[in-house]
C-alpha cells in the first residue's frame, strides 16, 4: 500500500522530476563547465584566492535553485490534490489518512533528497579537481542551508496548497516568505554552521502544518 | 485481521494532537515572525542619520581634534575645548596639502620633519568585529616572501593546518607539496609550535612593499611567524608573548617597518609586537569581538580609537616607544526617536549583528511595558475567540 | 435488518444561512436510496458529512455503527465514493488508476473493472483527463463496482452524463445493487434516472426532510404523476 501511494505520486510528478533534475544538472553544468573554464585559462590558483581571500564559495548562482525547486514540487504534486477536491478521494482510500499524507509528504523529501544529493556529490567532485578538500567542505556547509531552503519551500508550499481558507493561506504565505528570507539573510559562508540543526529541525516541525491544513479540510473549513 | 496499514485495528483519525501541533506552530511561527519582523520595520521607519566625527591626535595642540562637517568647504578642525583650527594642526595628516602650499613645519617636538618620512610613517588601519568573529577558510595563501625579481607576485602555494602538521598545497596543480609539506612542519615543530594553529594573520597580496608572512598562535596559545623565503620555511617563536593568553593577532606590514604586529590578550589589553620580538603593553584597551577598531599611525603619534555603537575611546600613543600620551572617552548622542514597538513588544528578535557574521537568534530591547501589552492583548484574543464560539 | 447509515439531530450553518436543523434518517441494509431536493437543499453537504469532510454543527452521523468523523480504513474499504462530477485521479491511465486502487481493496474484482473497460475502447495508456466526460464516469463506474464495497454513496452521478451514458450508469448500478444486495445512497438531478434505480427516498427541502418513505408508496399516493411530478408538487416550482 505504501508502494502505491508512493506510485502515485510519482505519476503525478515524474514529468516535472525529469524537468527538474534537467534544469539541476543544466544549471549546475554550466556553473561547473565556467569554472573549469577559469581554472584552465587562469590556473587553479585563481579559485583557490578567490575562496579564501574574497570568501567565495564559487557556486554562487546556484543559491536559490533548491527553494525554487522545492516550491514548485509542492505544487506539481498537491494542485492535482485540490483540482475537483480530489483529495477527498486521496483520503477515502483505506489506509490511515495520517500516513498516506506523510507518505506523501515523505515521497516529495526523498524526490528532493535524490536530485539535491546528486547535485551536492557531482559539485564536490568537480570541486575537488580544483581546490583543497578542506575549502570543498566550507562551500558545501555554505550549501547546506540552500537545501535546507529547498525542503522548506516544499514542506511550506504543499501547507499553502492543502489549507482550504485562503485567509489561513495567505498567512501560511506570510511565514513561508519569513522563512525564504531568514534562510537566505546571509551571503556569508558558513554563516549558519551553529544554527542550521536548529533550523532543521524546526522546518521538519513544520510538517505538522501539513496535517493542520488536512484537518481543516476534513471540517469543511471554507473562506 | 487488518490489511488497511492501521494496527491493531485502531481508528483512523486526522488527531486531535495533530491538529493541535500544527495551530501551535502556526502560533508560535507567527509570534517568532512579529517579533522580529515589526521591529525591524520599526527600527527602519524611526532610523536617524548618525556618523561619529574622525578624530585624531594633534602633534601641534597636543590635545584630540575632530572634523567639523556642519558647515562650508573650509576643513575646520575642534579640539577637545571647542576651540576651531585649521589642517595645519594636523601637519602628520595633511602633509601634501600643508607641503603644496609650503606650510608643512620643518620640526615638531624636535623631530626633523620632511615629506619623506612623514610619508613612511603615515598609515591606517582597521578591524571590525565582524571580520574577527567570522569563520574564515581554513587556508591560508602563502607568498613567496624574497621573489627572484624583488617584485611580489601572487601566492602559488597555500597552507592548511592540520593536527599533524602544516601541509603545504601548490595551488595550480591542486596536489600536496609534500617535500614543503615536510619542510615548513619540521621549521615549526623545532621551535616548539604545537599543531594545529589556532589564529593566524597575514596579507598575501602583491599589492604591498614586502612580506612578513604569517603571524601565528599555536593551540597552546604561543606566538609565532612564518614566512616562505627563497621556497624554504622561516620560523620565529616570540618568547615574549608567552604567558600571555592571546584572543587577537595581526600583522603589520608598513614602510617604516617599525612594527610586525599587534596582539590582544583576553582582558583586551593591547600590544605592539617589533620585528625584533619585543612585545610591548600599551594602555589602549580594544576588545576586538565587540568593537571596531581604528589606528591612524605617524612619526609622532597612534591614535587608536575602539568604538562600537554606544560611543568610543580613543588613545594617543607617542610612536617612539607606545608609551601613553592621551585619552578621550564619550558616548555618543544619537537622535532618539519615539519607537512604538517598545511599547507593543517584550523584546526584539533577530538574527544577524554588526559583531559577526553568523546567522542565529538573538533576543535584545526587553521590555516591560510592551510585555505588559501583549500579554492583555493575547488575552483579549483569546477571551473575544471563546466568546464567539471558536 | 441492520442500519448502514444513521444521522441524528443533523444540524449544519454555513455562515449565518441554516441548511437543515435537527435532521434524522437511516438508511437499512441492501436499501437504494435516493436523495432529492432542489440547489442548495444540502444534498452535497450531507454527503460531505457522511464521509467526514465536513464537520456538522451539531448532531451525529454513524457509518456501519463508526463516527463517520474518525472512520477506520478497513470500513471506510467497504464504501465506494463517487463525487461530483466522476472526479478521479485523472493524470492516471484506467491501467494505472486500477493498479493504484486494487492495492487497497482486499476485495478487488478486477474483471469488473475491465469488462467495463473493454467498452470504452480507449488505448490502456490513455490518461483519464484526456477522455470525455461519460468515458470519465464509465472508469468511476467500473472503480465502484470493483471494490466490492457493502456501501455506495455516489453524490450526482449524471451530471455532465449524456442520455446513453446516464442509462449505461443506472442500469449497471441497478443490477450491481439488486444481484449483490449492496446498499446505495445517491443523489442526483434528474429524478427520472433515480426513478429506475432507488426503492426509498428522502425529499429534502430547505432546511427540513419533506418525505422519507418507499418509492412505490409515495408514487402510489400520487396515481399519475411521476416522481419528478411528485418532487415539484411538495417542493414547489421554483
Amino acid at each position: 500500500m505504501k508502494k502505491m501511494i508512493f506510485y502515485k505520486e510519482w505519476i503525478k510528478t515524474r514529468w516535472y522530476m525529469l524537468a527538474a533534475a534537467a534544469v539541476l544538472i543544466s544549471g549546475t553544468a554550466y556553473i561547473l563547465l565556467g569554472l573549469g573554464k577559469a581554472a584552465q585559462f587562469k590556473g587553479n590558483a585563481f579559485l583557490w584566492g578567490y575562496v579564501i581571500a574574497h570568501d567565495s564559495v564559487l557556486i554562487e548562482q546556484l543559491r536559490y535553485l533548491p527553494f525554487i525547486l522545492g516550491g514548485l514540487l509542492a505544487v506539481v504534486q498537491m494542485l492535482p490534490e485540490l483540482a475537483g477536491k480530489r483529495l477527498k478521494l486521496t483520503l477515502h482510500i483505506p489506509y490511515p489518512q495520517w500516513k498516506t499524507i506523510l507518505l506523501m509528504c515523505l515521497y516529495g523529501i526523498a524526490a528532493l533528497s535524490v536530485l539535491f544529493s546528486v547535485q551536492a556529490v557531482a559539485v564536490s567532485i568537480a570541486l575537488n579537481r580544483w581546490i583543497a578538500a578542506e575549502l570543498v567542505c566550507r562551500i558545501m556547509k555554505t550549501a547546506a542551508v540552500w537545501y535546507l531552503a529547498g525542503f522548506v519551500s516544499y514542506i511550506w508550499s504543499a501547507s499553502v496548497c492543502l489549507e482550504p481558507s485562503w485567509k489561513m493561506r495567505t498567512l501560511l504565505l506570510v511565514l513561508l516568505a519569513g522563512m525564504a528570507h531568514l534562510l537566505f539573510i546571509s551571503p556569508v559562508p558558513e554563516a549558519y554552521n551553529g544554527f542550521l540543526p536548529w533550523l532543521a529541525l524546526y522546518s521538519a516541525a513544520g510538517l505538522c502544518m501539513v496535517f493542520h491544513g488536512i484537518a481543516r479540510f476534513k471540517e469543511g473549513v471554507q473562506d | 485481521m487488518c490489511g488497511y496499514g492501521s494496527e491493531n485495528g485502531e481508528s483512523d483519525i486526522m488527531t486531535f494532537n495533530m491538529k493541535t501541533a500544527g495551530k501551535g506552530f502556526i502560533i508560535f511561527s507567527t509570534a517568532a515572525l512579529s517579533l522580529w519582523i515589526v521591529p525591524w520595520i520599526c527600527a527602519i521607519i524611526t532610523a536617524k542619520p548618525f556618523s561619529a566625527p574622525f578624530t585624531m591626535y594633534s602633534p601641534i595642540l597636543h590635545d584630540f581634534t575632530y572634523i567639523d562637517r556642519s558647515g562650508g568647504k573650509a576643513l575646520k578642525l575642534i579640539d577637545s575645548k571647542g576651540n576651531v583650527h585649521g589642517d595645519e594642526v594636523q601637519p602628520l595628516f595633511y602633509y601634501m596639502v600643508l607641503t603644496g602650499r609650503g606650510a608643512l613645519p620643518k620640526e615638531i617636538d624636535g623631530h626633523k620633519i620632511t615629506p619623506e618620512l612623514v610619508k613612511k610613517y603615515r598609515y591606517s588601519m582597521s578591524e571590525k568585529p565582524q571580520y574577527v568573529n567570522a569563520k574564515h577558510a581554513p587556508a591560508q595563501l602563502l607568498m613567496e616572501s624574497v621573489p627572484v625579481r624583488l617584485e611580489l607576485q601572487d601566492p602559488e602555494r597555500a597552507m592548511i593546518f592540520h593536527k599533524d602538521g602544516l601541509h603545504i598545497y601548490e595551488m595550480n596543480s591542486n596536489s600536496e607539496d609534500k617535500a614543503k609539506t615536510e619542510a615548513f612542519t619540521k621549521a615549526l615543530a623545532d621551535i616548539g609550535f604545537r599543531f594545529p594553529a589556532k589564529l593566524t594573520s597575514g596579507n598575501p597580496t602583491h599589492r604591498k612593499e614586502f612580506d612578513e608572512g604569517y603571524l601565528l598562535t599555536d593551540s597552546a596559545g604561543r606566538l609565532y611567524q612564518l614566512k616562505m623565503t627563497d621556497g624554504r620555511p622561516e620560523a620565529r617563536h616570540f618568547s615574549s608573548a608567552d604567558g600571555i593568553s592571546i584572543k587577537y593577532i595581526s600583522i603589520v606590514e608598513i614602510s617604516s617597518r617599525e612594527i610586525l604586529g599587534y596582539v590582544v590578550d583576553n582582558d583586551n589589553v593591547f600590544y605592539v609586537l617589533r620585528p625584533s620580538g619585543e612585545l610591548i603593553k600599551t594602555d589602549a584597551v580594544w576588545n576586538p569581538q565587540k568593537e571596531n577598531l581604528y589606528i591612524s599611525g605617524d612619526l609622532l603619534y597612534h591614535t587608536i580609537k575602539a568604538s562600537d555603537s554606544d560611543g568610543e575611546r580613543i588613545y594617543a600613543l607617542r610612536t617612539s616607544d607606545f608609551s601613553f600620551e592621551n585619552k578621550m572617552e564619550s558616548r555618543y548622542d544619537k537622535p532618539q526617536s519615539f519607537n512604538i514597538c517598545r511599547y507593543i513588544l517584550p523584546f526584539r528578535l533577530y538574527f544577524v549583528s554588526g559583531n559577526d557574521s553568523y546567522v542565529k537568534p538573538r533576543v535584545k530591547d526587553f521590555s516591560w511595558a510592551g510585555t505588559i501589552v501583549s500579554i492583555l492583548a493575547i488575552t483579549g484574543i483569546i477571551f473575544w475567540r471563546r466568546r464567539h464560539g471558536n | 435488518m441492520e442500519t448502514v447509515i444513521k444521522c441524528e439531530h443533523l444540524t449544519h450553518y454555513y455562515g449565518k444561512r441554516k441548511i437543515y436543523e435537527d435532521l434524522n434518517f437511516e438508511v437499512s441494509k441492501g436499501a437504494v436510496i435516493g436523495l432529492l431536493g432542489k440547489n442548495g437543499t444540502g444534498k452535497t453537504t450531507t454527503i460531505n458529512i457522511l464521509m467526514g469532510y465536513l464537520k456538522p454543527k451539531s448532531g451525529r452521523c454513524t457509518i456501519f455503527g463508526e463516527d463517520v468523523q474518525n472512520i477506520k480504513p478497513e470500513t471506510r474499504a467497504r464504501i465506494a465514493l463517487l463525487l461530483e462530477g466522476h472526479v478521479q485521479h485523472s493524470y492516471m491511465s484506467i491501467e494505472q488508476i486500477e493498479r493504484f486502487y486494487s492495492a487497497f481493496y482486499l476485495k478487488w474484482n478486477k474483471k469488473a473493472y475491465y469488462d467495463l473497460m473493454d467498452k470504452l475502447k480507449v488505448a490502456p495508456g490513455q490518461k483519464i483527463s484526456r477522455m470525455s466526460n461519460g468515458q470519465r464516469s464509465q472508469v468511476a463506474l467500473g472503480l465502484i463496482l470493483a471494490q466490492n464495497a457493502d456501501l455506495l454513496v455516489l453524490d450526482d452521478f449524471s451530471l455532465g452524463l449524456d442520455p446513453g451514458y446516464r442509462r449505461l450508469f443506472c442500469e449497471y448500478l441497478r443490477d450491481y445493487a439488486r444481484n449483490e444486495g449492496k446498499t446505495v445512497f445517491l443523489t442526483s438531478h434528474i429524478i427520472q434516472d433515480l426513478e429506475k434505480i432507488i426503492d426509498e427516498c428522502i425529499i429534502m427541502d430547505y432546511g427540513r426532510i419533506l418525505v422519507q418513505e418507499k418509492t412505490a408508496t409515495l408514487i402510489a399516493r400520487y396515481p399519475g404523476m411521476t416522481l419528478e411530478d411528485i418532487f415539484i408538487e411538495l417542493t414547489g416550482k421554483y
